[in-house]
């Protein structure tokens, strides 16, 4: 598959906030390509790049082979773009602004049809003003493919949403990919990148702290469960005890990565037990995306 | 590029966003009909309860001096006044100053001598002429018709004798201009500045502060598509305005335009295209739509009050005059004023246009040049 998007040092400043520090990736076509991190980590900041709404201040960047920081008008015909956190025009139906954004490119999809792939049909003639936020996220979604696009830009297309409107977005993000489109996507839901994403870039400060498929990036961190319960006390000592290889402490909840639950768990209790702790929210839970980041970063991704 | 075919659809959708926006429909369409009406209904015509009469003694002797005191008689209704040559009191006829002119001839005093000193001769007639305005109320008519009574009497009076003087009337082509003749272009004017300003500033600026206009950018149409979709629709609106309140003003108030309607439609347009490049440069401007509601005030209420809407700008101090021929709406009020009551073609407005012309390139150069997507 070749390369559709490629980003070579990019590098964005506002003033002294280096935004987007130097990265560096490459997106094969079909591929959802997502990157994950919390606010202000320089995700969208990069698609905006990419998208052509804002200049880089250094990097060579490729998107579907056209030049972004010269052929800018060219590119945007191409591509298909959802921003984040934007409104509609409230008195237009979802038919009408479908179909206004169409003809503002030389490729256009039917309406009809994109309302069926996001399930908005029984809303086609209903002003936006009167959707839900999903149906609202639904259609900004919609209005990413009006041109029939190679690549669909989404910056973070289910940030707000309920679980239930979560997951029918999600089931429409993965309709993409059998239609044979480049997704690239920014979430800081670590769930949603692992349920969608082919590879996954994990962005904080600025930089791509690592990048690979989402199943790696957890096996990298070595077979490993997590322990996580919330200490009221003293949490030292956690981190010698039998078994246990990392220990992150954040606001008093306390993460243990063992290979060996077996040794670890008597262990907790025991020492629990010593100091006349009270363990609360006890889990035990297979590593995830979330413990990738919390390794990486030594912080946990909020809403 | 090539044109995007779907340029018409935008137009359209915009069109549909104001007529859906019961706020903007109001402001823009209904507040200047309401306000029309009423001004209106507060400064509409009367009924002439009073004639104004303008008299040109030529004779300057006792009967004339007599003539004239009876018609300036408290209980008759007219109000007299005194022209020196015929000239000037039928140009106050078409002027519409006076709705009639009478002129006393020379002879008028030894005519009456003859009538009524004995051994007098008693034959002939004598005529006096009098120019009177015809208009639309035919208010010129009515007081000829009450001269000629008058002088009957008069004659009556002092020879106890059937008339003789015979008041023969010229019509002329008066205009009866009164405070809702002026008003109405003045009106016109600021429906179109205010739904010119308004209509565009306040679209551009929440749509920005909604990061639709950002959406918008993320397209490959481009500004150029994006605000002639929006100011094609202000311009069509400007039109319909001018139709619905040049229609409540002639129908309801009896506002007769004088000037061709093509010129004046043109005209309005100019108006329109410079309110909405105003609009526009607010929106520029402005980084919240509160920002730009109040900018949008801060520019207009001068201009409503001083820009020749409700006062002639002749009529105010000097020093606010420089200050008033400082305003893009003054121009465009004379000018519709210009074209409605005394109907001026494009030669005598050109000058009005121009002003309005050089405002529109300048305000919309400088709002391109500050436009901002987010």
């Amino acid at each position: 598959m070749p390369d559709v998007v490629t980003v070579e040092n990019l590098t964005k400043s506002y003033g002294d906030l280096r935004a987007v520090d130097d990265i560096s990736f490459s997106v094969q076509e079909g591929e959802i390509f997502g990157l994950v991190g919390p606010n202000g980590a320089g995700k969208t900041t990069t698609w905006e790049i990419l998208e052509g709404l804002r200049k880089a201040d250094a990097g060579t960047l490729r998107v579907a082979g056209i030049d972004v920081r010269t052929h800018r008008r060219k590119l945007r015909a191409l591509i298909g773009v959802q921003l984040q956190a934007t409104a509609l025009f409230e008195r237009l139906t979802v038919r009408e602004i479908l179909e206004v954004f169409a003809g503002m490119y030389p490729t256009r999809v039917p309406a009809d049809r994109l309302l069926k792939l996001v399930n908005l049909e029984e809303k086609a003639d209903e002003w936006t003003e009167k959707l839900s936020g999903g149906q609202k996220q639904r259609l900004a979604v919609a209005l990413a493919l009006v041109n029939d696009p190679r690549i669909v830009f989404l910056d973070e297309p289910t940030t707000g949403l309920d679980p239930q409107a979560r997951r029918s977005l999600w089931d429409v993000i993965a309709e993409f990919r059998k239609a044979g489109k480049t997704v690239m996507l920014t979430t800081h839901y670590m769930e949603e990148a692992e349920r969608l994403c082919d590879r996954v870039g994990v962005m904080d400060r600025g930089k791509i702290l690592a990048l690979d498929k989402p199943s790696q990036l957890i096996r990298n961190m070595g077979q490993r469960d997590a322990v996580e319960f919330a200490a009221n006390g003293d949490a030292g000592g956690f981190e010698t005890m039998p078994g246990v290889e990392e220990m992150n402490v954040e606001n008093g909840l306390v993460t243990l990565y063992t290979r060996h639950l077996d040794v670890t768990l008597p262990a907790v209790f025991e020492l629990a037990r010593q100091r006349a702790m009270r363990v609360e929210d006890f889990k035990v839970r297979n590593a995830s995306l979330e413990d990738v980041f919390l390794h990486l970063t030594g912080r946990r991704i909020r809403e | 590029m090539r044109l995007p075919l779907g340029f018409p659809q935008w137009v359209i959708a915009n069109l549909k966003m104001f007529f859906r926006d019961r706020g903007t429909l109001f402001w823009a369409l209904l507040f200047p009909i309401i306000f029309m009406g009423l001004l209106g209904l507060g400064f509409g015509r009367t009924d002439p309860v009073e004639f104004k009469v303008g008299i040109v003694d030529e004779d300057d002797s006792g009967w004339s001096a007599r003539l004239w005191t009876t018609l300036s008689n408290e209980s008759l209704p007219f109000v007299v006044t005194n022209f020196t040559e015929r000239g000037a009191a039928s140009a106050a006829v078409e002027a519409g100053d006076v709705d009639l002119a009478l002129a006393i001839p020379s002879g008028f005093g030894a005519f009456m001598d003859n009538q009524t000193l004995p051994g007098g001769d008693r034959t002939g007639n004598a005529t006096l002429p009098a120019w009177f305005g015809v208009d639309e109320q035919g208010g010129g008519q009515v007081a000829l018709q009450a001269i000629q009574e008058v002088t009957d009497s008069f004659f009556r009076f002092w020879t106890n004798s059937p008339p003789k003087l015979d008041v023969s009337g010229a019509p002329l082509r008066a205009q009866n201009l009164q405070y809702i003749d002026f008003l109405a272009p003045g009106i016109l004017s600021m429906a179109i500045m205010q739904s010119g300003v308004y209509g565009l500033a306040l679209f551009i600026v929440s749509s920005r502060e909604k990061r639709i206009l950002k959406r918008l950018h993320a397209t490959p149409a481009g500004a150029a598509y994006i605000l002639a979709g929006r100011i094609v629709p202000a311009l069509l609106i400007s039109f319909i305005q001018t139709a619905l309140l040049l229609t409540l003003a002639v129908v309801a108030f009896g506002v007769n335009i004088v000037g061709n309607i093509g010129v004046l439609v043109i005209a309005a347009g100019f108006g329109a295209i410079v309110f909405i490049s105003l609009g526009f440069l607010v929106s520029s401007v402005s980084r919240s739509a509160d920002s730009a509601e109040n900018l949008t005030g801060l520019i207009t209420f001068p201009m409503f009050f001083l820009g020749g809407v409700f006062i002639p700008i002749e009529r105010l101090p000097e020093t606010v005059q420089v200050l008033a021929y400082s305003m893009p709406l003054t121009y465009f009020s004379d000018a519709l004023r210009q074209v409605m009551i005394h109907g001026a073609g494009f030669a005598e407005v050109a000058v009005d246009l121009g002003v309005l012309a050089l405002f529109a390139v300048a305000v919309f150069a400088l709002a391109v040049k500050l436009f901002r997507w987010e």
